[in-house]
């Protein structure tokens, strides 16, 4: 009877030590029974027009479900502050597909945003010495009056200023604001989370102001893990941006970015990818797609004997990151911002609206 | 239902009151017990310390929500007076248990930040308080049954995801606390005048939760 004990005692001991299993059970996020919670939508779209694609989604009842407002970055500013679209026949066009989006219930809204002729993004230095200029500003502003009829509202995306150019961004704002009243008017916000900002040119924003002034900020919490190979998200960092940032907005409300593309780390540089991209290439590749903590896919390859790591987002990860930004961690007029239609998985809409009340 | 808890209470004092066949008398019994210890649900955890990552500190105390069953394998040592050969008044005693099986690790969040959790790290700790029970014996077997209080710290890792990576504090260790409130139920067979074999069920009345674990096992005792 005793070396029967002994020996059951032995053998259980011998498997008390507990072992994972291979799938996540999950308290955030599409596997869990928490459903996501319900925040205002916003989809950034890169550019004046959309494609047949990216009709085709905004057509989704699950799309409309997780957004209602569009932003087109389509604005471009000349040298002189000029913005258009000036040509007739682009006017008339623009003004076709947004009067389609709006039959859709979209509200649309277009983007001012900064590159120049190399197609380089965010010349920080160039816009700084702009926006100096308060002709530049007058102008820009100019062109957003004589165009304000055919959208619902204008977004200001400035990201890359010295911090020196705070007080001209202000003013820009401000004479926006004058030009566009009654329209919306948002800006986008550099992700800091402190003052000082942790962020070159993070201080170029002074949100107390800004306040004033515009209706919603986009608090742009993405591209985390750049220079180096990383997802393009951390979540909990994100909500301390958003935090940070609601600390000197007072009651104007706030949006959280959450990425749609994916990133390639190259020894050329940084190139944005889509999931369909992504994917394509790891099988071109035969590279195994495997999941970061945080629940983003990425994989690594090679091209010509050179290293690269490429991470994106899909239904999964992005469940993950909404599931943990729950009311408790960011109240409910806290929205999201989707950055980069036509570059997610397509059956990201209809896997979140599926868990989303 | 008022005239039904008199009878209850009426037939307990009788039972502690009444003088037995033999002389009053108070008995040490001490035993040691092994086996399994299911949890239906596993509790919110918070942090036990602060975790730094390069993303953010995570503060003391976070809490961390949880998902998931477990089943833990442990032994537990505990002292009991025994009255009149009938009533049990279970002392004080102690249990450890860790995780046996395989399972999934389990993804949830803290402040935003996502966590990721292993309930094969799970491990309980139970103090045992007080209680109150009785026994009864016929011939070479024994069965008793009492209702006894404790304290359970529950602990499982815990680390947090910044960017591509997870991070946790010194200890790595996420714990809850509860009040236990347990139900034991024995049936014992005597091997000699001092010691019993017994096989042992505990439904835990509170456990981390109404109704959120059960233990089975074998327990040795003794004493008279």
């Amino acid at each position: 009877m005793r070396r029967t004990m002994l020996a059951s005692v032995i053998a259980l001991g011998l498997v008390a030590c507990g072992f994972d299993g291979d799938e996540d059970v999950a308290t955030v996020g599409l596997a869990s029974e928490t459903p996501l919670p319900k925040r205002d939508g916003t989809i950034v779209i890169d550019g004046c027009v959309i494609d047949t694609w990216q009709r085709s989604t905004l057509s989704q009842p699950s799309t409309r479900k997780m957004a209602r407002d569009l932003v087109f970055l389509c604005l471009v500013p000349r040298l002189d502050g000029i913005v258009g679209p000036r040509d007739p026949s682009a006017v008339t066009y623009l003004r076709a597909q947004l009067a389609d989006l709006r039959r859709e219930g979209y509200r649309v809204s277009f983007g001012v945003s900064f590159t120049d002729e190399s197609g380089v993004r965010y010349d920080g230095a160039q816009t700084a010495t702009q926006l100096a200029d308060s002709r530049f500003r007058t102008n820009v502003a100019n062109g957003m009056r004589e165009i304000a009829d055919l959208v619902d509202g204008f977004e200001i995306d400035l990201l890359g200023l010295p911090s020196g150019a705070a007080r001209d961004v202000t003013a820009l704002v401000q004479e926006a604001r004058t030009a566009v009243a009654p329209k919306r008017l948002a800006v986008f916000v550099p992700p800091s989370i402190s003052t000082p900002s942790d962020l070159p040119g993070g201080d170029a924003f002074d949100i107390v102001a800004l306040a004033k002034l515009v209706d919603r900020f986009h608090v742009s919490t993405l591209d985390y893990s750049e220079p180096n190979a990383g997802p393009v998200l951390d979540s909990g960092w994100a909500v301390d941006a958003v935090r940070h940032a609601r600390s000197k907005a007072g009651t104007t409300p706030l949006d959280i970015s959450m990425p749609l593309y994916g990133t390639d780390f190259g020894p050329r540089g940084l190139r944005s990818v889509t999931w369909l991209e992504a994917t394509a290439k790891a099988a071109e590749k035969q590279a195994r797609i495997e999941r970061g903590p945080s629940g983003a896919p990425f994989f690594r390859w090679l091209e010509l004997g050179q290293p690269h790591e490429t991470w994106f987002d899909d239904a999964v990860s992005t469940g993950l990151a909404l599931g943990a930004w729950n009311y408790g961690v960011l109240p409910p007029d806290v929205g999201v911002v989707f950055y980069g239609l036509g570059a997610e998985e397509p059956a990201l809409w209809d896997r979140l609206a599926e868990r989303t009340p | 239902m008022a005239v039904s808890w008199r009878i209850a209470t009426g037939c307990l004092c009788a039972l502690v009151l009444l003088p037995g066949t033999a002389e009053a008398d108070e008995e040490l019994n001490v035993a040691v017990s092994w086996g399994l210890l299911h949890k239906r649900e596993l509790p919110a955890l918070r942090t036990t310390e602060e975790i730094e990552t390069p993303a953010r500190t995570i503060p003391k105390e976070a809490r961390i929500a949880n998902a998931g069953n477990v089943t833990m394998f442990g032994a537990a040592l505990d002292f009991a007076f025994v009255f009149d050969d009938r009533v049990r008044v279970p002392l004080l005693g102690f249990g450890f248990y860790g995780a046996i099986g395989s399972y999934a690790p389990t993804l949830s969040s803290v402040d935003g930040s996502l966590v990721r959790m292993r309930r094969s790290t799970a491990w309980e700790f139970d103090f045992l308080l007080p209680g109150i029970g009785v026994r009864a014996n016929m011939r070479r077997w024994m069965v008793a049954g009492d209702v006894r209080f404790g304290v359970g710290f529950l602990g499982q890792n815990a680390a947090v995801v910044a960017g591509g990576g997870t991070y946790t504090g010194e200890t790595g260790t996420a714990m809850a606390v509860s009040p236990l409130v347990d139900v034991n139920l024995m049936g014992c067979r005597r091997l000699d005048p001092f010691q019993r074999l017994c096989l042992q069920a505990t439904p835990r009345l509170w456990d981390f939760g109404a109704v959120n674990g059960f233990t089975i096992g074998m327990r040795w005792e003794l004493g008279p």
